[in-house]
């Protein structure tokens, strides 16, 4: 389903490039819930972004269902995005001025799905949203964003979903709700990446990928 | 959800932007409608006094052509042709003896047009005593008008039949004559056919006849002493060439015309009507500068306003787009493909140009409205469906073209580097 050939990814800093990937690789395949496990500041939104194809690594490559992203053209890319993998970012990144359910739909501007509007619904009602469907991004709780910003990567029904930090803004119930989730959707065949600096979290996941910064300079573990 | 509705919501959601360049929009839209609705009301205003004027110009035309026709009708000819060394005064007195010129001339006369004479009238005219009656009288022979010009003219003199007399004002009160009535002339015995009013000139006293009866009378067969005409359109400088064309048609003839009102009429009327299409010129003229003058105007005025417009909406896109940076982000994640993204943006100056327009159109139309007069058919001329399509097809394309760039760079945005994510 995933597989990442040793990437290799760094910034630019104010010092000097800043490594962050090096000789990076994984594969997930379906029904396999995977956890990228590491400290703050150690790459796992890096890597989760170019495995969703958003960001180009310096080296390597990425495949979904055997398709080499960084070779194909960014609207082969942006398909790909659209049919085959939703994406839950730390930040949510919902447009402020849709309500949950238009946030949710948005999703299949991209697709081409049919019956979206009652699977959008469903999802919505499936991640405890249905009160909120008609509110805006601002009038929400974070968990009830996060669990938006989830119910829209689902709406197009992708085989491969990444996850970055997904309950890290939620209660330990509403948490466990959502890993809930993901568990469920590995084990009806669907892949899922998640990255986590909680080994709580990752204790939901069928494997467990350590991640460890390049830097010298780590993060104490208890922020 | 269609894309529509994302290019609505974001609209509502950022108000001011769409606002502005909607502002502007229909400021520059405004503008240039009343600009051409003005124009347009002023072309209009323009044939509408050019008509008044002409129309104007032509009734008092048609009045002074009318008061010409009276004139002439009541005064007759309004020039005569006599043989050479005669006078106006020898053709009524009995002093001088008559010189004659031959009939035939009429006929040379009326066959060779000449300027615009045209009625002829032969005439024998003498002042003589009326034996029977122990009088002096001015007897005046004539055969009746040769035409020149159409036939329905009316002939300012009947032709009197041989055996018939026509008694002028003075003779018929002091001689007690009734129409009618049988008379005797120098032997002969005449019928008065009919009689004339007053005319407070020697017609009065004048007698008329057969051209050939009084010819035979007096002895003269085929001889005249006079021809009167009419000339239509004389001119003091036209007479000239008049009187030239004539001594080379009628030879050993001089022409005498009238120091008639007719010819002063003519004269007043021809001025006349110089004057007023001098005046009709001058307004036109004025009307063409007017106009030029507005032309010119909005020849500057009117790009400078669609540039500034055009440039106030390509930069307010350009901070809609960066603003937008995050958001193009999330469409581009989602797997929005460029092109969608690229009609996110032109879909929303599109909507822009539309709503500009049409504010732009009705607030130009109010505006032209406002300086029009109050007279029916002026909206109709206002609210011109045609400009309101060209306007309404071409202000959002123009936009588009504004928006072009920022919305195409917006579209060409990674998803990554924009969402600040990493
Ligand atoms: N655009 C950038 N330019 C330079 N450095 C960057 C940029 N984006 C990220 N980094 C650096 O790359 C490293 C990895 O960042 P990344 O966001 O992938 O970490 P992370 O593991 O997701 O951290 P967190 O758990 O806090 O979300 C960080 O040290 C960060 O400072
Ligand atoms: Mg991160």
């Amino acid at each position: 389903m995933l597989e990442i050939d040793s990437i290799a990814k760094e910034y630019a800093g104010p010092a000097g490039p800043v490594p962050v990937l090096r000789e990076f690789s994984l594969r997930a395949g379906p029904g396999e819930m995977l956890a990228i496990q590491g400290p703050s500041g150690c790459g796992k939104t890096t890597l989760l972004l170019a495995a969703g194809g958003m960001l180009r690594p310096d080296q390597g490559a990425v495949r979904i269902q055997g398709r080499d992203l960084y070779a194909m053209d960014s609207g082969q890319r942006a398909g790909i995005r659209a049919r085959l993998a939703g994406f839950v970012f730390q930040q949510f990144h919902l447009l402020p001025y849709l309500t949950v359910l238009d946030n949710v739909l948005a999703a299949g501007l991209a697709g081409s799905g049919a019956g979206l509007q009652n699977r959008a619904l469903e999802l919505i009602e499936r991640f405890g949203l249905a009160h909120r469907r008609n509110h805006v991004p601002a009038q929400l709780s974070t968990g009830e964003r996060q669990r938006t910003a989830l119910a829209r990567a689902l709406l197009n029904q992708p085989p491969l979903i990444l996850a970055d930090e997904p309950t890290g803004n939620l209660d330990s119930e509403n948490g466990a709700q959502v890993l809930e989730f993901l568990r469920r959707f590995a084990a009806d065949g669907g892949t899922v990446v998640l990255a986590t600096h909680e080994p709580e979290v990752a204790r939901y996941a069928s494997r467990i990928i350590p991640l460890k910064s390049l830097t010298a300079h780590s993060v104490p573990s208890h922020l | 959800m269609r894309i529509t509705h994302l290019i609505y919501r974001e609209i509502a959601h950022r108000k001011l932007v769409f606002a502005l360049g909607v502002a502007a929009i229909t400021v520059a839209v405004a503008s240039l409608v009343a600009e051409v609705s003005w124009l347009r009301l002023h072309d209009w205003r323009t044939d509408q006094i050019l008509a008044a004027k002409s129309a104007e110009t032509k009734a008092m035309m048609d009045r002074l052509e009318e008061d010409i026709r009276k004139i002439t009708v009541r005064m007759g000819f309004n020039m005569v042709i006599l043989p050479q060394g005669q006078t106006l005064e020898d053709l009524q007195s009995e002093e001088r003896p008559p010189r004659f010129m031959p009939e035939e001339y009429a006929d040379r006369l009326s066959t060779n047009q000449v300027a615009t004479i045209n009625h002829v009238l032969p005439a024998l005219i003498q002042r003589l005593k009326w034996p029977e009656q122990q009088r002096k009288i001015i007897l005046m022979g004539v055969k009746g008008e040769v035409w020149i010009q159409s036939a329905s003219q009316k002939p300012i003199l009947e032709s009197i039949a041989a055996g018939q007399v026509v008694a002028g004002y003075e003779l018929h009160q002091s001689l007690k004559l009734k129409a009618g009535q049988k008379i005797q002339f120098q032997g002969r015995e005449l019928v008065v056919s009919k009689l004339l009013p007053e005319r407070g000139n020697a017609d009065d006293v004048t007698l008329w006849m057969n051209l050939g009866e009084m010819q035979a009378l007096l002895d003269c067969k085929q001889r005249i002493n006079a021809i009167l005409a009419l000339e239509c359109n004389c001119s003091v400088d036209r007479l000239a060439k008049i009187r030239q064309e004539i001594g080379r048609l009628l030879p050993d003839t001089r022409v005498i015309e009238f120091a008639s009102q007719a010819i002063a009429r003519a004269e007043a009327r021809n001025r006349a009507a110089e004057q007023a299409s001098a005046a009709l010129l001058q307004e036109r003229e004025h009307r063409r500068k007017l106009r030029s003058e507005q032309e010119a105007l909005a020849a500057i005025l009117i790009p400078l306003v669609i540039v500034a417009a055009g440039a106030w909406i390509g930069l307010l896109m350009h901070g809609n787009a960066r603003e937008r940076r995050s958001e193009v982000g999330i469409l581009r994640a989602l797997g929005f493909k460029s092109s969608q993204v690229l009609l996110l943006f032109l879909g929303k100056a599109v909507l822009m140009g539309l709503v500009g327009s049409l504010l732009g159109y009705a607030l130009g139309v109010g505006a032209a409205w406002l300086r029009a007069p109050a007279e029916p058919g002026v909206m109709r001329l206002l609210a011109d469906p045609r400009l309101l399509g060209a306007v309404v097809l071409a202000t959002p394309g123009l936009a588009v073209m504004m928006c072009w760039i920022p919305a195409l760079l917006a579209a060409r945005q990674d998803p990554a580097t924009i969402l600040g994510e990493v």
